[in-house]
């Protein structure tokens, strides 16, 4: 059995604690779902179970964590107990193909050749991803690749697993995949502790609640509370239940106020078609929801329409538009790519005038677009030490700094919480009533029903 | 490591299915001996030898830019060669072969590292280093960058396409010319700041894995095949006859 | 962390007995225990390769063999170096550094492989020096000087394999000459580059 007592931990480079109190206990074969608002401390929570702190995440750390009388001292050794799966998967792999990442993870815990390719084997048809072996892990969806974490996660049989934001990049099939494969593994025993924004994928998996608000716990118990809408909302948490967006009307097709693509047809250097005869407008003063599963080319389209990749056949069109705004813009998954300044601030003033000499203090312009993006009060701080959330409000923000005609928004809510997603969406849907025709491509089906005014379904799985 | 192994010898792009290890042999011993010998007999000897291995294994298209580079390079070389001879009389007394002869050298140690650079695989360096015992000290940072490279290739792509899609409307040469500072802060900071990101995932990733310098990273025996013997016979013969050319031309 | 119960994973385990033989000793040091984490030789090989794949990226843009290319590719290296050496400050890692970089070369592209054992010495003998100034570990500052005197010893080494390589026309070592100034010119501005870096990224929370 885990048991978490009297945890707090604070930051080195901060005086407020991340964690404060944090006391729990979780039995073999249970499920723990560790949610609250952005910010709560729930990822921190996850370091430290994991014994990534004090090495790794510097700071000051109280109280204890025990596995069965045992204490995590070095984290490689506490690793064979509790496993942990980080929000980006891919930067956990450290070899090349499937069967090697786990290959190497039994190798480095001393299993010999045969006995660490047997058990990989194994632990690959456990998880029903035999047929992926030899693929390269950076070309997995992912889904897989979350699998295939997991695959040598549990090939070490750990006791605990730690799930940071699994569904953060999951479409609704991977999240049922997911989901399946969740339950499969507790009902083998192991306990889970699953950090997550959305509730509603997890219900059928976590038997046990944790809410994290500043580091507090201010709830424990069983699922049932966080069916009340007030509750929720209190505390700025996503829904429990999918909602549907069947109501919303589909987006037109054809020429019209908006920028219209015209039987695109795309594929990368050598591969079958991505696109084929595609036709789509995303009308002016409209939010299009772009949805789909992952594989079937949204932010394909999405690359097409903003000149970053160029059609075997077809057209875009930005029906009224001088050629010099002919062009979109789009905020892209990654933040980390887009953000270049020394300070919040002066990445909303080099949106607003590029090139001009960056000023010591913010412009009135950039604070009212920060004070609308609720990050006011970071405005000096360095953007590269938001956390993902707030990166992902401020590229937004960013790219709508500019007058754009089309903007693209791509997943721009996989790291928020329910508050900031009420936010952003009302920022979308004022973009769009300034003239901006605004393009959603996401999985989130909170996101559509809250921003979009049309949908456009890409259609089923090419597979 | 199981599945790196099966492409131990690619045959797509290494056509005389040359091991890792032979390949970098002959390179080694290639630059070695252009830097001994003097004569330039034994050099041509040599420069005839490599570029008969190199042809064999580059596509054609790619020794002529590569050459035409080179070419270029030696012109302007010699050219400055020639203005430096107009102030200095003793350099223009040099010999017509004096002045070939680095360039002949230069061109032997292009001829082996072309098929060396063109026809690595970073998945292959795994297993040579396994094989080759290198220190685990050495052997854990190198397994790492084969890991990390394509991601860094990555991260290069998507920069170059947000910093695309940001300064749309003012980008291009004129723009970067006028602000080249804007240049090092939007593509080298973002750059530094995803080298750090990854080294620190990546170091975390080895930690909970249990990997250190002591692991075993397998790599098997270094098995010789009779095309690596006929390579490493054949560049015994060479050298030694570029050698005794050179011994018969200093006569 | 205050815990009741300890680890009895057998992590803080010390083998009792004799001394351990200097096979062992010399074994434990060439896999790194005593030398450097896990974590810490990850990074050095992560910087190494960010720094000769950012370089070579600059050389293809760039079009090779011209002075802003080659300022500026040094500039990247040495930004990049000074940066390792404030996230890692440790005697060795930046010979560490020069020996996976130059490895990496080596070995996919044939590059530095005479020079390399020459090079690698340097850079230990520039931090035995350091040392004896105090060391990286006390005074972070001397990378700066570290990375200013094994760049310049390198650049000796460079001209000094010139100088065999054109034995015949020794006129040509000026262009060797040209080359080495150049990129140490770059090696020095970079430093200037990499100091302001190094105090942003503290800024960001990315260094300690």
């Amino acid at each position: 059995m885990l048991k978490v007592q009297s945890l707090t931990f604070t930051h080195a480079a901060s005086n407020l604690p991340a964690v404060i109190d944090a006391n729990f206990e979780l039995e073999p074969g249970r499920a723990l779902l560790v949610t609250g608002p952005s910010g709560g401390g729930k990822s921190t929570l996850l370091s430290l179970l994991a014994g990534l702190a004090p090495g790794f995440l510097k700071g000051k750390l109280t109280g204890s964590i025990v596995l069965d009388g045992r204490s995590p001292q070095d984290p490689g050794l506490w690793a064979e107990n509790v496993g942990l799966m980080t929000q980006n998967p891919e930067s956990q792999f450290l070899a090349g193909s499937v069967l090697d990442e786990i290959y190497l993870t039994l190798r480095c815990r001393g299993k010999t050749g045969p006995q660490a390719q047997q058990a990989a084997e194994e632990r690959l048809s456990a998880l029903g991803i035999s047929d992926i072996r030899d693929q390269s892990v950076f070309k997995l969806s992912e889904g897989q690749k979350q699998k295939v974490i997991l695959a040598a996660l549990t090939a070490l049989k750990p006791k605990v697993l730690l799930l940071d934001e699994p569904s953060a990049n999951l479409d609704p099939e991977a999240l049922v995949s997911l989901s399946q494969t969740l339950k499969m593994l507790v009902s083998e025993g192991l306990s889970l502790i699953i950090a997550d924004h959305r509730l509603a994928w997890l219900r059928p998996v976590c038997q046990d609640i944790l809410v994290l608000n500043n580091g507090q716990t201010v709830y424990r118990g069983g699922f049932s509370p966080l069916e009340d809408d007030n509750f929720r909302s209190h505390l700025g948490l996503r829904a429990v239940t999918l909602s549907s967006f069947d109501n919303l009307p589909k987006a037109p097709m054809g020429s019209g106020p908006g920028v219209w693509v015209d039987n695109l047809t795309f594929s990368y250097r050598g591969g079958p078609p991505i696109l084929e005869d595609l036709n789509l407008r995303v009308d002016y003063d409209k939010v299009t929801a772009v949805v789909g599963p992952s594989g079937r080319g949204k932010t394909t389209v999405a690359r097409v329409m903003c000149g970053l990749e160029k059609p075997q056949s077809g057209r875009v069109v930005f029906q009224d538009a001088p050629l010099k705004e002919a062009y979109g813009t789009v905020v892209l998954q990654n933040t980390d790519h887009q953000l270049y300044m020394p300070k919040v601030s002066s990445e909303i003033d080099l949106a607003l005038a590029p090139g001009k000499k960056s000023r010591p203090t913010p412009t009135p312009k950039a604070l009212e677009i920060l004070e609308a993006y609720g990050l006011c009060h970071l405005a000096d701080r360095h953007p590269q030490s938001l956390s993902g959330g707030e990166k992902q409000r401020l590229a937004v923000a960013v790219g709508l700094a500019r007058p754009t005609k089309l903007l693209v928004l791509d997943e721009p809510t996989s790291g928020l919480d329910g508050l900031n997603l009420k936010l952003m969406s009302n920022q979308i849907n004022l973009a769009a009533q300034r003239g901006t025709a605004v393009m959603v491509i996401t999985h989130d089906s909170e996101l559509v029903n809250l921003a979009a005014n049309q949908v456009f379904d890409m259609g089923p799985s090419p597979s | 490591m199981p599945g790196l192994s099966r492409k131990f010898r690619s045959s797509a792009t290494n056509r005389l299915n040359l091991a890792p290890e032979t390949r970098l042999l002959l390179t080694f011993l290639a630059s070695l001996f252009s830097l001994i010998f003097s004569s330039g007999l034994s050099l041509g000897i040599l420069a005839l030898v490599s570029a008969v291995y190199m042809l064999l294994e580059v596509r054609p298209k790619a020794v002529i830019i590569v050459y035409l580079a080179f070419a270029v390079m030696a012109a302007i070389a010699l050219s400055c060669l020639k203005i430096i001879s107009l102030f200095v009389p003793v350099m223009r007394e040099q010999p017509l072969s004096a002045a070939f002869l680095p360039f002949v050298r230069m061109s032997i140690s292009l001829n082996v590292i072309l098929p060396l650079a063109l026809n690595s695989k970073l998945s292959e360096l795994a297993n040579t280093l396994g094989r080759l015992k290198f220190p685990g000290i050495i052997k854990l940072p190198l397994i790492i960058t084969i890991r990390f490279i394509p991601t860094f290739f990555n991260d290069l792509q998507l920069l170059r396409e947000a910093v695309a899609i940001r300064f749309r409307g003012l980008s291009g040469p004129l723009f970067w010319l006028r602000h080249p500072l804007l240049l090092w802060r939007v593509f080298f900071m973002p750059l530094v700041v995803r080298l750090i990101r990854s080294a620190d995932d990546l170091a975390i990733a080895a930690e909970l894995k249990g990997l250190s310098a002591s692991t075993d990273f397998g790599g098997g025996k270094i098995l010789l095949a009779n095309s690596d013997k006929i390579a490493l016979c054949l560049t015994t013969i060479s050298i030694s006859m570029a050698y005794m050319a050179g011994q018969l031309s200093a006569l | 962390m205050n815990s009741d119960i300890t680890t009895s994973d057998g992590s803080g385990a010390q083998v009792s007995g004799a001394k351990p033989s200097l096979k062992n000793r010399l074994s434990a040091l060439l896999d790194g225990r005593g030398l450097f984490k896990t974590h810490e030789l990850v990074t050095i090989g992560l910087f190494a390769a960010g720094s000769r794949a950012a370089s070579l990226t600059v050389a293809l843009v760039g079009g090779g063999m011209n002075p802003v290319t080659m300022i500026i590719r040094s500039a990247v290296h040495s930004a990049l170096l000074l940066v390792l050496l404030a996230k890692v400050p440790r005697t060795g890692a930046l010979t560490m550094a020069t020996l996976v970089g130059g490895l990496l070369s080596f070995f996919l592209l044939g590059q530095a492989m005479m020079t390399l054992p020459m090079v690698i010495i340097v850079t230990a003998l520039t931090e035995v020096f350091i040392k004896v100034l105090g060391g990286l570990e006390r005074r972070p500052n001397l990378g700066i000087l570290a990375i200013i005197i094994s760049e310049l010893l390198t650049r000796v080494i460079n001209i000094a394999l010139g100088l065999v390589t054109f034995r015949e026309q020794p006129g040509l070592i000026i262009m060797v000459a040209f080359i080495s100034a150049f990129s140490y010119l770059g090696i020095i501005l970079g430093l200037f580059g990499g100091k302001k870096m190094i105090k942003e990224l503290r800024h960001a929370g990315l260094i300690a």
